[in-house]
C-alpha cells in the first residue's frame, strides 16, 4: 500500500464514521441490552430549591411495557402495559391512562422504542439527530407534535457504542430530568461508568451518595 | 272551451291557481315543530317535555362517528374535526375526548376556584392540612410519572381547581386512544357534537351538518392518502330530521309524479278525454291551496304535519269531479248533471266538513290548523265542482256528437248487472259486524303506537345505530330528570344542594349511576359564603404555609401567588345565576337553571344511568321537595291524550254526521245503510292493521278519518234514489272510478320505503277497497 493510499484512507475516514446512523445506534442496542438495569435520576425543577435524585431499578418489558422501581429516598413502582400506567406508593395506587398523560408518555414510548431499536417509531415521533461519535453518542429527539412540544422541547439518549447510558428529559420552561443507567449486578452487559463525560453532565455520580 | 265565456273562466281560474301557487311557494312558512300536535301545556311535566322537545339538550346532541382504516388516522381525524369545530359558533359543544373546557373557561374555574371547590372548609389550611397537600404535591413533582400540574403549583397547590374539574367530570368517559375517544377495539374515533341551534331547525340542522361535512374534508386531507377511505357518520334528530326531510320530499316527488301519470292514464281510459283529465284536477287543486293559503293567514304560518296530513284528507275532493263526470249523460247540458247529483254530494261534502270541524276547536295546535285546512279545502273543492267545472264542460250542443261519452254504456251496465245478483247483508248483520269489531278492537292491547319517535319515523336501523354510538359515548339518555322550583334562585339552589346529598343514597343503592346538577357550577349564596368565611386572613395563611414548608424543598417565595390569590378570594364578588349567565360556563348551565315568565326558578337534574325506576321513583316520594320526570313517559302519556281526543272528535263527528244524515237524506229510514258500511270500513280496516300486527298510530288514525270520508260518499251515492237504470249505472260508474283513481294513488305510496307514506298508503288503499265492498253488500234494496 502506498503512502498516497494511506493518505486518501486517512481523509475518507471520518466521512466513513459519518454514514453511521441513528437507527444503526439504537439498533446496536438491542444487540447489547440488558433489560433490567439501576438508575439515578436528578430532577433540576424550578420550584424547588435543590434537585430531587432518585435512585432504583429500572426494567424493561417488551415490546412497549417498563417498570421503574424506586428505592430511595422513598419506595415508588410505577408500571406501564398496554396504554395504563399504574403507580404505586405505600398504600396509595394511581392508575392512569398513559394517553391522557403526555410527558410520561413521551419518556415511555421514546425509552421503548429505543430499546426495541424500532427507529420507525421514533421517527414517526420524533425529529431524530445523532451527534458524537461511536464511543459518545447523542441522539436528540424534538417532538413532532406541537401538542407534546409544549410540555417536552427535548429528549437525549446517550451512549456508548451499544450501550445506553444516560436519558435526559427537557421541557420548555427550564425544569429537566436526567436518568443514569447501570448495570445491575448480575446483569451480562460490561459496566459502565463515565455519566460524567455527558454534555450537560452533572456533578452527582451514581456511588456518590448526599 | 267552447265559448268565450268558458275560455275567460279557464284562463281566470288557472291565473288564480297559479298565482295562488306562486304566492304559497314563497310566503307559507312551514313549520316542522312536531309540538304543535302536543295539547298546549297543562302541567308541569307537559311544559317541561315541551320545552325539552323544542330546545332541551336531548334535541340538540349529535353524537358523531369517524370510521378509519386504523385507530392512530381515526384519532388523528378527530382530533383535527374536533379543533376546527370549536373554532365555529354554530357549535355549544365539541367533545371528543380532548380537552372538554377551553382555556377562557379553565380560567373562570381557576379564578372561582374557593367559591366552587366542594373541599374548602375551615381545617383545609391550617398547617396539618397544607403539609399533606405540599408532600402530594412534591410526591407529584418527583414522581417517576411526572404528574404534577406545575403551571397551577404555585397558585394552587392544594389543587383546589382540580376539586372543581373533578366533581363536573362525566361520571364515565369512553376509551381513548391518543387522547380521543374510540369505540373499543375498533378504529372508531367517536364525539359528540352540540349545536346552538335546536334538533326541529332543520336549516340551521343542515347548515350544521355541512359545516361538519366540510371540516371533515379538510381533516382528510391534511392526512396521508391511505386514510382517504375514512368515512364520517352523523346521527341523532337533527341529522335525522334533515336526512328525512330530503328522502321524503324526494320519495314524495317519485311517488306523486308517478300516481298522477298513472291517475291521468286511468282517467283518460274511463272518460276519454284529456280535457275531462284537466279539468277533474281544478277542484282539488283550489281546494289545496286555498286551504294552505287561508291557514297560513289565519295561524301566521304552516305546520309540515298538517299540511301533509291536510292534503291527504283532500284526497277525497279527487272524487267530486268523477262523480260529475260519469253522471254527464249525453245530450245533457253539463249543470243539469252536476244539480243532478249535487244533494247528494253536498250532503256529503258538508257531513265531512262538519266531522273536521270538530278538529277545529281541538287544544292542540296542529290539529285545529288540520281541521280547517281539510274543511276549508274541500267546501272550496266541492263549491268549484259545483258552479265552476260544469261552464267549463263541453256541451254537446257545441262540440257535436263525436266526443259524447256515456258512462252508462260499456263495462259499467255489464258490472251493474253483475252487482245485482251479488248478495246483500240486512242492516242488522252490519250493525253486529260494527258492534263486534268494536267490541273486539277496545278490548285488544297493543292497539295503539305512543311512541313519540313513532312521529318522527326515522327507519330502524338508523334509530339503532344512533342508539349503539350513545352507548359507546356513554351520552346520557336524557330520560329522567328531577326537577326543583323555587321562588328565587337562592331558595333553588339551595334546594338543589340539599338534593344532590339526599341523591347520594339513592347512588350508593345503585338505583342511579349519578346526575348532573347546575349547584356544581352554581353554588348557592349560602355555600359560597360558608367556602369564603373558611378561608384564613393573609397572616393566618403565611403563617401555616410557612409551618407547612418547613424542611421542604420548595422556594421560599414559590407560593407567593397563591398567598395573593386566597387574600383576593376572600373578599371576591359571589357568583351569580346573572354573572354565570354571562361566563364562559353559560352553556353547560343555561339549560339546567331557568326562570319561568312568573319569576320562578326552575333547576333540572338530569339522572344518568337510572337502573330501578320503581325503586326510584319511590325515593322519590319521600322526597317531595324534588319531582321525579320520565320524559319518554309523560310523552307516551301525551300522545295517548291526543289520540283520546281524537278518539271523543270521531265519535263526536259520527254523531254529528248521523243527524246530519236523518236531516239531509231524502228517506230518513236510509241512515243505517249509508252510515254502518262507514263504520264497518274504518273499524275492519283497523283490524286488519291490528291482525298483521301494526301498532295504530296517528297517521293510521287520520288515514282511516279519509277513508271514512271517501265511504260515506260511496254510501250516499249506493242509496240514492236513481231515476232509471242508466242513472244507477253512471252512479255505480263514477264510484268505480273513484275506487280505482283512490287505489292507484294510494297503492303507489304504499310502495314507499318512507314509513308514514306507507302507512297512509296502505291504509287508505286497503280501506277504500273494504268500504267499495261493504257499501255495495250493505246498500239498500232499491
Amino acid at each position: 500500500m502506498s503512502k498516497r493510499m494511506v493518505l486518501l484512507l486517512a481523509v475518507l475516514l471520518p466521512s466513513v464514521v459519518q454514514a453511521w446512523d441513528a437507527a444503526e445506534v439504537i439498533q446496536g442496542l438491542v444487540h447489547e441490552r440488558a433489560d433490567a438495569a439501576r438508575f439515578t435520576e436528578i430532577k433540576y425543577l424550578k420550584a424547588l430549591e435543590h434537585p430531587i435524585r432518585l435512585d432504583g431499578e429500572v426494567r424493561f418489558i417488551p415490546p412497549d411495557g417498563m417498570e421503574k422501581y424506586v428505592t430511595a429516598p422513598y419506595e415508588e413502582r410505577m408500571t406501564v402495559s398496554n396504554g395504563w400506567l399504574r403507580l404505586q406508593r405505600g398504600e396509595k395506587i394511581r392508575e392512569l391512562e398513559l394517553e391522557r398523560h403526555p410527558v410520561a408518555q413521551a419518556f415511555v414510548t421514546a425509552f421503548t422504542a429505543t430499546l426495541m431499536g424500532d427507529a420507525a417509531t421514533l421517527q414517526q415521533h420524533y425529529e431524530m439527530k445523532l451527534d458524537g461519535n461511536e464511543r459518545a453518542w447523542q441522539l436528540s429527539l424534538t417532538p413532532r407534535e406541537s401538542d407534546l412540544l409544549d410540555k417536552v422541547s427535548l429528549i437525549k439518549v446517550s451512549g456508548s457504542g451499544k450501550v445506553l447510558q444516560s436519558f435526559e428529559t427537557l421541557q420548555p420552561k427550564g425544569d429537566r430530568a436526567i436518568m443514569y443507567f447501570s448495570a445491575l449486578p448480575h446483569a451480562i452487559t460490561k459496566p459502565e461508568r463515565e455519566p460524567g463525560g455527558e454534555p450537560g453532565g452533572n456533578p452527582a455520580s451514581e456511588q456518590g451518595s448526599e | 272551451m267552447n265559448n268565450p265565456g268558458s275560455r275567460g273562466l279557464w284562463l281566470l281560474w288557472l291565473a288564480l291557481l297559479a298565482a295562488a301557487g306562486h304566492w304559497a311557494l314563497h310566503n307559507v312558512r312551514i313549520s316542522s315543530d312536531l309540538t304543535a300536535f302536543l295539547p298546549a301545556a297543562g302541567n308541569e311535566t307537559e311544559s317541561l317535555l315541551l320545552e325539552e322537545l323544542q330546545n332541551g339538550t336531548a334535541s340538540r346532541l349529535m353524537p358523531v362517528a369517524i370510521d378509519a382504516p386504523d385507530r392512530d388516522s381515526a384519532a388523528a381525524l378527530s382530533k383535527s374535526l374536533g379543533v376546527s369545530l370549536r373554532r365555529n359558533d354554530q357549535f355549544a359543544k365539541v367533545l371528543n375526548g380532548q380537552a372538554s373546557l377551553d382555556q377562557a373557561q379553565l380560567d373562570w374555574v381557576m379564578a372561582h376556584r374557593y367559591l366552587l371547590s366542594p373541599e374548602v372548609d375551615s381545617n383545609r389550611y391550617a398547617v396539618q392540612q397544607l403539609r399533606s397537600a405540599l408532600e402530594d404535591r412534591l410526591w407529584e413533582l418527583g414522581s417517576a410519572a411526572e404528574l404534577a400540574v406545575k403551571d397551577f403549583l404555585a397558585r394552587d397547590p392544594t389543587h383546589e381547581s382540580l376539586a372543581v374539574l373533578a366533581q363536573w367530570r362525566s361520571l364515565q368517559e369512553p376509551p381513548t386512544h391518543r387522547g380521543v375517544w374510540m369505540q373499543s377495539n375498533q378504529s372508531r374515533a367517536l364525539l359528540m357534537v352540540e349545536t346552538k341551534a335546536p334538533g326541529f331547525d332543520l336549516d340551521a340542522q343542515e347548515t350544521a351538518i355541512q359545516t361538519i361535512q366540510a371540516a371533515f374534508e379538510e381533516a382528510l386531507a391534511e392526512q396521508n392518502p391511505d386514510t382517504a377511505t375514512a368515512t364520517l357518520m352523523l346521527t341523532g334528530p337533527g341529522p335525522f330530521g334533515v336526512e328525512l326531510r330530503r328522502t321524503t320530499q324526494r320519495e314524495a316527488q317519485v311517488f306523486s309524479t308517478l300516481a298522477v301519470l298513472l291517475l291521468m292514464g286511468f282517467l283518460f281510459w274511463a272518460y276519454r278525454s284529456v280535457y275531462r283529465v284537466l279539468l277533474g284536477a281544478l277542484p282539488l287543486a283550489s281546494g289545496v291551496l286555498a286551504g294552505i293559503v287561508l291557514v297560513n293567514h289565519g295561524y301566521g304560518g304552516l305546520h309540515g304535519i298538517t299540511m301533509a296530513f291536510g292534503i291527504t284528507l283532500l284526497g277525497v275532493a279527487i272524487d267530486y269531479p268523477l262523480h260529475l263526470f260519469s253522471h254527464h249523460a249525453p245530450g245533457q247540458s253539463a249543470i243539469l248533471a252536476v244539480r243532478n247529483i249535487w244533494p247528494t254530494l253536498r250532503l256529503g261534502v258538508v257531513s265531512t266538513c262538519i266531522a273536521y270541524l270538530t278538529m277545529v276547536v281541538s287544544d292542540f295546535d296542529g290539529l285545529a290548523q288540520l281541521g280547517w285546512l281539510t274543511v276549508i279545502g274541500l267546501a272550496m273543492a266541492a263549491a268549484a265542482t259545483r258552479w265552476g267545472l260544469p261552464h267549463l264542460m263541453p256541451s254537446e250542443k257545441a262540440s257535436g256528437a263525436k266526443s259524447s261519452f256515456d258512462a252508462a254504456q260499456g263495462w259499467a251496465s255489464a258490472w251493474y248487472a253483475g252487482l245485482a245478483r251479488s248478495p246483500r247483508l240486512p242492516w242488522w248483520m252490519m250493525l253486529l259486524l260494527v258492534i263486534g269489531l268494536f267490541a273486539w278492537l277496545s278490548t285488544r292491547p297493543q292497539l295503539w303506537q305512543d311512541d313519540l319517535g313513532s312521529l318522527t319515523p326515522v327507519p330502524r336501523a338508523q334509530q339503532l345505530q344512533d342508539q349503539a354510538l350513545r352507548e359507546a359515548l356513554a351520552a346520557p339518555d336524557l330520560r329522567y330528570m328531577a326537577v326543583l322550583h323555587g321562588e328565587d334562585s337562592e331558595q333553588v339552589l339551595q334546594a338543589c344542594e340539599a338534593l344532590g346529598h339526599a341523591l347520594a343514597e339513592p347512588v350508593g343503592d345503585d338505583l342511579l349511576k349519578g346526575y348532573d346538577s347546575p349547584c356544581r357550577y352554581l353554588p348557592s349564596r349560602a355555600t359560597q359564603e360558608r367556602r369564603q368565611a373558611a378561608l384564613p386572613d393573609p397572616e393566618t395563611l403565611a403563617a401555616n404555609l410557612g409551618a407547612a414548608q418547613t424542611g421542604m424543598p420548595f422556594r421560599k417565595d414559590l407560593f407567593e401567588p397563591f398567598l395573593a390569590e386566597m387574600a383576593q378570594a376572600r373578599s371576591q364578588t359571589l357568583l351569580t345565576p346573572e354573572s354565570i349567565h354571562g361566563s364562559p360556563l353559560a352553556g353547560v348551565i343555561a339549560s339546567l337553571l331557568t326562570r319561568d315568565d312568573q319569576g320562578r326558578w326552575r333547576v333540572l337534574l338530569p339522572l344518568h344511568g337510572v337502573r330501578d325506576e320503581t325503586a326510584l321513583a319511590e325515593w322519590f316520594s319521600r322526597h317531595p321537595s324534588a319531582q321525579l320526570m320520565d320524559l319518554k313517559q309523560s310523552s307516551e302519556t301525551m300522545v295517548a291524550g291526543f289520540r283520546d281526543e281524537m278518539l271523543w272528535r270521531i265519535a263526536a263527528a259520527t254523531a254529528v254526521i248521523l243527524v246530519m244524515l236523518l236531516l239531509g237524506l231524502q228517506q230518513r229510514s236510509r241512515w243505517p245503510f249509508v252510515l254502518l258500511p262507514v263504520l264497518a270500513t274504518v273499524l275492519s280496516t283497523a283490524s286488519l292493521f291490528h291482525l298483521a300486527g301494526i301498532r295504530l298510530s296517528l297517521f293510521h288514525m287520520t288515514s282511516l278519518m279519509l277513508v271514512g270520508g271517501i265511504v260515506l260518499d260511496y254510501a250516499l251515492f249506493f242509496n240514492r234514489n236513481e231515476r232509471d237504470t242508466a242513472e244507477a249505472v253512471r252512479t255505480l260508474h263514477a264510484l268505480t272510478i273513484c275506487c280505482v283513481s283512490t287505489l292507484t294513488v294510494f297503492g303507489i305510496l304504499a310502495l314507499s320505503q318512507i314509513p308514514v307514506l306507507r302507512a297512509i298508503g296502505a291504509t287508505v288503499a286497503c280501506g277504500v277497497m273494504l268500504g267499495y265492498i261493504l257499501a255495495v253488500l250493505g246498500r239498500q234494496r232499491s
